[in-house]
């Protein structure tokens, strides 16, 4: 199963991209900053990443 | 921790050379586009996006990672 990572803080924004994503069957790992992102990044080593240009 | 900052800091990490990385912006900021681009992202989403915009993006970079069960 693919993994993609999104790291947005607009929740709305996250919850679209997983509902969308899940659909699909590809696994979603939700952050809501850069840091928490990085570290997620190192353990679920994702296929795919969806940044916002600017989270907070 | 900006995302530009994790994309950047992803291509400086050889672990995830694989990964792509879609920088998600609004579309007023067109600086973060190309700054994005130049971090190493693969390419962007301008906000607000469609669910089938987000896939048919996907089914791009990744082609093996959508199963259609459509129809």
């Amino acid at each position: 199963m693919p993994t993609i990572l999104i790291a947005d803080d607009e929740a709305t924004i996250v919850e679209l991209v997983r509902v969308t994503l899940e659909d699909e069957r590809i696994q979603v790992i939700e952050a809501l900053d850069g840091a928490t992102a990085l570290a997620l990044a190192e353990t679920h080593r994702p296929d795919l990443v969806l940044l916002d240009a600017c989270p907070t | 921790m900006s995302g530009l900052e994790v994309c950047a800091q992803l291509r400086r990490d050889a672990r995830f050379a694989a990964a792509k990385i879609v920088m998600l912006t609004a579309a007023a900021q067109a600086d973060d586009v190309r700054r994005g681009l130049a971090a190493g992202a693969d390419h962007y989403l301008t906000k607000p996006f469609s669910p089938l915009g987000l896939l048919d993006l996907i089914e791009t970079l990744l082609p093996c990672a959508i199963v259609w069960q459509r129809g």
